[in-house]
Parts: C-alpha cells; structure tokens; sequence
C-alpha cells in the first residue's frame, strides 16, 4: 500500500531524512517515532506529497508519487498537527470542494452522512474562525476521509484536543485500520502508539533505527525484558544507546521494479 | 511595597532595546550574503542616494526659507499643535494603551517591575523610532522649513514627536482615570468641544474688533496674511498659543543663538510631561495585552496579504454558482475563489449591472446629448475611462483571490489530486474574470457615454463605439489573465521575495527588492504585451489599407489580440503548474 525507498530530503546543508525505507500493508498502522528534529514530519510531508524528496521512491497504492502524483494523490489524505481550512469556507463548502476535487459523485449523499458521524451536522453552515481547534480538526478529518482514502498520514493527530476529541480521534484512526486502510501516524505520544499502532518507526537524525512491530523493537532495545514500555524504549534511543542492532527484522521490502 | 532598584532596572531594559537592534542589524547583514538580498540592498541604496542627493541639490537640507512669513507659520504650527493635542482629548474612547508586543508583555509583565518601570521601557523604546523619524522628516521636508542646519532641525522634530507622544500618553492615563470616575466618552467629547468652542470663539471675537485691519470681501491674500499675522502675534490669541509655540521653537530656529535660547523652554515643556505621565499612571496592562493581541492577528492578515478590513468577522457567503461532483477541477477552485471574493458582491454586481445597463441605453437612445447636456456624460466617461486605465495596473493588486490569498494553505493545495496546470489554472482564472466583468461594465459606460460627447461637433458613430468596445472587450480578459500570472509566479519562484520571515522584512535591502519587483513586473507585463499589441495593429492597419470598415477592424484585431495573449497564458499556466509541483515551501 506505501512503500517507501532510500527517501531522502534535504534543506541546504542539512540532512533531514537520509535514505529511508519501509513499507506499510493494508490494515497495518505504522507509529513514527523519534526525538525533535529526527525527520517525521518531512517524512510524512514527503509520503503526502507536499514536498519533493530530494531522492528515493515513494510508491501509494502502486502508484509512483513522483510519476504519477494524480493517480497517488487520490488515494491519499493528510492531516496535519495544524488543521489547515480555508477561512472564508463554510464547513459545508469544505466538503463541496473536496468532494468536486477528489472527484468523488456521491459527494451530495455522503457530506451529511459524515458531517452526522463526525458531530458537525449543526456546524455545517459556520465558517472555520467560529469553530473551536477540535472541531476545525473534525472538519480537517471530514475533508480528508470524504474520499474513502486507501492511505491515511496522521502528523501530531493529539494535539489541542481535549479528552472527548481524543477519544473520538482514537476511534476514528482505528476504524480506518479495522476497514483496510494503509495508516502512518506521528505522534511524540507515546502511549498512543502502543494503544493504536501495530508497527513502529524508530528515527533519529534522519535515520531509521528500528523497525517493527511493537513487540520486536521492544525484545531488541529493551533490556528490562519484553514488558519494558516504549517509552523506556524510546528514552535508550534517543539518548544514543539505542543503535541499529545486527539483528534487525528485514522489514525493509525488496526494490521495487 | 518593594520597589525594584531603578538603575539594574533601567540597565536591563536597555540591554533588551540594544541587544534587539544589535541583532536585529546582525541578521539583516547576514542575510546579505544571498544574492536577492545584496542586489535589493544595492538598489536601495542607489534609490535613496538619488532621492536623498535630489533633495539636497534642490533644496538644502535646511530648506527654504521662510523668514518673512515665520510669524504666521510659526502661529498656525502653534494652532496646529493645538488642535492635534485637542484631538487626543476628544476622539479617544477606550482605556489607556501601552503598545507592547506580546512577547514583551509576556516577558515583562509577569516580571518583579513597577508600573512605571514599565512606562519608562516604553518611553525608551520609543526613542530609536522617534530620532529615526526624525531624521527621515529632516531629509525629505527640506522645502518649507527655516534657515536652521540640520541639526536645529533633527532635535525640532525630535522635541515635537517626543512632546506629543508624552501628551498622548498622559491625557489616556487621564481620560482613563475619568472613565473610571464614571465620564464615560461622548459626555466628555462634548464637554471638551464645547470648552474649546468657547475659547475659541472668544478669541476670534478678541482678534475680529480689537486687532485692526480685518479684511473685506474685496480683499486678497496679501490681506488676511497680514492681519491673521497681526493677530496671532498680540494679545490673548498670543497668550494661548505661547506653549505651543515653545513645542516648535527648536524646529523654526534659524542660528545657534536662537536654537540656545528656544530649547530650554521646548525642554521644560517636555520634562513636564514627562512628571505629568509619571504622576497620572493608571492600570493599563488589561487593555495593553487586549490591543497586543489584536494587532498580532491583524499583522497575520497583513503578511498573508490580506486585507484586514475584510478579515475581520467573516460570515458565510453564498457560492456565486451550484458546483457539481464531478467534472473539471479547476471550476472548483474557481467557486471557491468567487466565495471568498464576498457575498456583497453578488448585490452590488446587480445593481452595477443595472446601473450601466441604464447608462448604456440613455447613452445610446441620445438621451443626454443636446445642447450642453453633454457635460454628464462627459463627466461619466472620464470617471469610466480612469478606472478603466488604473484597473488595468491596479486590479491585480487589489484582487488577491488566487495564490495570494492562499498562501497559507499551499499544503493543501499541495496535495489536491490534479496536476499542478490545473491548480494554478483554477487559481489563476477568478480574480481575472471578477476584474473583466468591472471592466466590461466600465467600457459599457464609455460606448454609451460617447454617443453623447461631440468630437469636432459629431459623437461618435454606434459602429465606430460599438467596434471599439467589443474590440477591447475581446482583449481585457487576455491581458488580465497575463497580468495575475505575474504576481503568482513571484509567489511560486520567489516565495521569498513576496512573503519572508515571520516578522514581516524592513529595512533597504526589502524597499530595494520591492522595486525590482515593481519594476520586473511592469516588464514583464510589457513585455508579454508586445506579441498581442503588434498583432492587434498589423490586422487594423490591414484592414484600412483594404477600406474594411474601421469598427470591423477593432473587432478582428480584438479577437486576434485575445488569441495572443491566451497563448502566452496557457503557456505560462503549464509552467507555473510544473513549478507548483515542485514547490517547496521548506526550502525558503
């Protein structure tokens, strides 16, 4: 569903992310995880699109990002730390938008189906600037989800939210994994990724660390045993304790043709 | 209460303003080492070295000189001072305002510092401000000002600046105090309007039948100068006017001698303010975070490039058209540019409509043509014929729905699932045609209007009108689509250059950078121009040489000028889209 490699992205004389590889199947859920300043979110921005890798190949749903961006870009959505809505937008005209831009014909059926289930049915008429930063996130959800995308990025998806929103944040990731759906997500909340996630990516200066699902990286870095916490984990990593150990799972799929 | 020592206190709040100008003169010429900088701060240099060397030449740093006149200037800039400083008594409505910004307040109000701490900090930031606005009054109002150097002049201004803006400070305080006290603004505005009328009728009372000489009907200039010189210079106008004149007599002197002998009296003025603000203090720190707040979101507005009248309490437009689910893409970005253009329009362009469609009918029936009723829409058409001219080269500056408008949000627009040709397309394409369709309606005035303009004795035929107007119809959406290419594309190749660091740029190297900018684009559009113009005039000039009526002409040329200039559009269009798709916000 994505693969991603020897991704790298570079801004002047820094190396931000530096040959990076992984991949991400149907129904997995892949937790990015790494001190500030390790690559996530270029990673991310790379993955969605946003930005062009100085080098690599990204591949969504077997389309080349770079090829043919149209064809990828449609089975994608992004959601950023910072939800991004036009101001001068209803809630309503969001999804009108998205919906004639994704191409998407039951759009008219499908905006008040998912403005009910995202609890923006009464909202639908305001404009951004009079909706709190959760609901601007419910709105950024609603957008992105309108078009049954294959492959979800979360950046920070936590963020300004409270306890209610986080909830439903949580729930709204794990249907999208339960329903098939290729998800990444980026998050400095540790607890989230072992709650959520089936695999993590450890990064740190740009590079990958560790690559797995929980349990593996947990039995190569732990040295309290396999019931250490991630965040224990996490602490050894970036630190610098935790190296790249010999014994890594080839979770690195083979070049692509 | 424990007083903060005053002298570490003074010291770190001066270490704060010197240490951010020393930085912030430090990243400015670290940023000259890229090349757009460097090449913006030469050519803003050699603009002010001109301009600067121009004014001197003309004119002297001291200026004309305006000895003989000094009196009755000196008075009407004492009346002038008045009547600002009345100002500050009588416009205000809210509480008193410290402008910080909010990372200062954030800083020194939670820090162990006195109110007047905090008002000296004030007063010492002002200073870097106030002598370099000065200096730029002392350079560029050269003509008008006294025989003084430039030094009687820079501390004249400084004096005057600095006087107002403590009188500014200290009559909020007050009003302040008074709002407290239960006068609220409009009671005040008319007691003090009404204290002010009163000393002002009766000193124009004193000056009308005690100073002799008071003109007639008859009389000119010459006349009321001298008697209003008179009058200013005797008696009680004299007596009130005296402390304003004192503000200003640093600024009139002419030698050593008389700047000596008028700062001492402008000084005391000041360091009486200065207790005066002291003594008044109120509690201003509320209403100071309040008015920080909202001046960093409108400084956001402003360096989105957005204007900020219009930004504030959006309200949900109606789209301008029903937009399908499927079908073209860039239409969609189209409806969503139209919204944000403003519901109000959808009324006002109806009513427009009709207006012109009345105008046009009038015109054309010969309604107003007759005798000398042609003076209306000669009127009309002069109005018409300069907003037609000054949309051409204004327009795309004023409507800003395309890239401009969202450059905070090129993520999302980053990751729509169409090629980058249709973005910018979509983009591209709302703000022109809003601009055509006021454009049209202005040229529908002109056809209309001119039916009624006699020139040598005849109006022009309907053909000719009709010829003309349709050929600049045909031509207006083509330019204007080439002239908003230009604006986006600095956007999409120099993100930089439009829209760099939080702050918001100052200083020469950015003014220099606005001027190649300016310059660049006016090419460019000039440029672009040249295909479509010599087109245009070789299909005219074909056509006359083959006795094809003239209107005809104008159409055809019209129609091959629009095929030009769409061409050049497309063709820039494919390549801003390639450089949207490789955009890279990160790398700026």
């Amino acid at each position: 569903m994505i693969e991603v490699e020897g991704l790298t992205k570079v801004y002047g004389d820094f190396v931000a992310v530096s040959g990076l590889s992984f991949s991400v199947k149907p129904g997995e859920l892949l937790g990015l995880v790494g001190p500030n300043g390790a690559g996530k979110t270029s990673t991310l921005r790379c993955c969605s699109g946003i930005i062009p890798p100085t080098s690599g190949r990204i591949r969504v749903c077997g389309h080349d990002l770079s090829q043919d961006p149209v064809a990828a870009k449609r089975q994608l959505a992004f959601f950023s730390d910072e939800p991004r809505l036009f101001e001068y937008l209803t809630v309503r005209q969001h999804l009108v938008f998205t919906g004639r831009l994704y191409q998407v014909p039951d759009a008219a059926d499908r905006i008040p189906r998912i403005l009910e289930e995202l609890d923006l049915a009464s909202k639908g008429d305001q404009m951004p600037g009079e909706l709190s930063r959760g609901m601007k996130q419910k709105v950024a959800i609603a957008c992105g989800l309108l078009h049954s995308p294959q492959v979800v990025f979360f950046d920070e998806p936590l963020t300004g939210l409270d306890p209610l929103a986080i909830r439903r944040m949580k729930d709204t990731i794990r249907r999208l994994s339960a329903e098939g759906a290729a998800i990444v997500l980026s998050s400095h909340l540790l607890h989230l990724l072992e709650e959520l996630c089936t695999h993590v990516l450890f990064l740190k200066n740009g590079r990958k660390v560790a690559h797995g699902t929980l349990t593996e990286v947990r039995s190569l870095f732990a040295l309290g045993g396999p019931g250490e916490s991630l965040e224990e984990v996490f602490l050894r990593i970036a630190e610098g304790e935790g190296e790249i150990p010999p014994t890594l799972p080839a979770t690195v799929p083979p070049p692509l043709p | 209460m424990t007083q903060p020592p005053l002298v570490p206190m003074f010291r770190a709040l001066a270490y704060l303003q010197a240490q951010s100008f020393a930085n912030n003169l430090r990243v400015r010429f670290r940023r000259l080492k890229q090349p757009k900088y460097l090449v913006g701060a030469l050519v803003g240099l050699a603009y002010v070295g001109l301009y600067l060397g121009q004014t001197l030449r003309l004119h002297g740093v001291g200026g004309v000189s305006v000895n003989r006149f000094r009196e009755l200037m000196q008075g009407i800039g004492a009346l002038g001072v008045l009547i600002y400083l009345a100002g500050e008594w009588i416009l205000p409505g809210k509480r008193a305002v410290l402008k910080f910004t909010e990372t200062e307040l954030a800083f020194l109000l939670p820090a162990p510092l006195t109110r007047r701490a905090l008002i000296h900090f004030k007063l010492l930031k002002s200073q870097v401000p106030l002598l370099f606005t000065s200096a730029l009054f002392t350079l560029i109002g050269g003509r008008g000002g006294s025989d003084g150097t430039w030094l009687y002049r820079w501390i004249g201004w400084w004096c005057v600046l600095f006087t107002l803006n403590l009188h500014a400070l200290g009559s909020s305080f007050v009003l302040t105090r008074l709002l407290d006290r239960g006068l609220t603004p409009w009671p005040r505005r008319f007691l003090f309007l009404g204290g002010l009328g009163a000393v002002a009728a009766g000193l124009g009372y004193w000056a009308w039948s005690q100073v002799p000489g008071v003109p007639g009907k008859e009389d000119g200039f010459v006349a009321w100068r001298d008697w209003l010189t008179a009058a200013v210079s005797q008696g009680p106008v004299h007596a009130v006017l005296t402390p304003f004149r004192w503000v200003l007599g640093p600024w009139f002197a002419r030698d050593g001698w008389e700047f000596a002998r008028s700062l001492p009296p402008a000084l005391l003025l000041l360091g009486l303010h200065y207790l005066w603000v002291l003594a008044a203090e109120v509690s201003f720190e509320e209403a100071s975070l309040a008015a920080a707040r909202k001046r960093s979101e409108l400084q956001a507005v402003v360096r989105r490039g957005q204007n900020p009248l219009t930004q504030q309490a959006r309200k949900p437009r109606r789209p301008f058209f029903a937009l399908a689910a499927t079908g073209f893409p860039p239409v969609a970005l189209v409806w969503k540019n139209l919204i944000a253009t403003g519901s109000g329009l959808n009324r006002r362009m109806l009513i427009g409509v009709g207006l012109w469609m009345v105008m046009v009918g009038w015109g054309f029936s010969g309604g107003m043509s007759g005798g000398k009723g042609w003076t209306v829409p000669l009127l009309l058409s002069g109005i018409s014929s300069v907003a037609l001219v000054a949309s051409l080269f204004f327009g795309p500056q004023l409507l800003r729905g395309d890239f401009r408008q969202d450059y905070e949000c090129m993520d999302v627009l980053k990751t729509f699932p169409i090629p980058g040709w249709q973005v910018v397309l979509g983009q591209l394409v709302s703000p022109a045609i809003l601009l055509t369709v006021a454009q049209w309606a202005l040229l529908g005035i002109l056809a209309g209007t001119f039916g009624a303009i006699p020139f040598e004795g005849t109006p022009l035929s309907l053909g000719s009108r009709l010829g003309l107007a349709l050929g600049l119809a045909l031509l207006l959406p083509g330019f204007n689509l080439l002239s908003f290419v230009i604006p986006n594309a600095l956007i999409l190749v120099f993100p930089a250059w439009v829209h760099t660091g939080k702050e918001g740029p100052v200083g020469i190297e950015v003014m220099g950078q606005r001027l190649l900018v300016a310059f660049g684009t006016l090419f460019v559009l000039l440029l672009g121009m040249v295909p479509a113009s010599l087109l245009v005039a070789a299909v005219i000039a074909t056509f006359r040489a083959v006795s094809i009526p003239l209107p005809l002409a104008f159409l055809v040329g019209g129609a091959a000028g629009l095929v030009v200039f769409l061409v050049e559009f497309a063709a820039s269009v494919w390549l801003l889209g390639r450089v949207f798709e490789r955009f890279d916000l990160t790398r700026e």
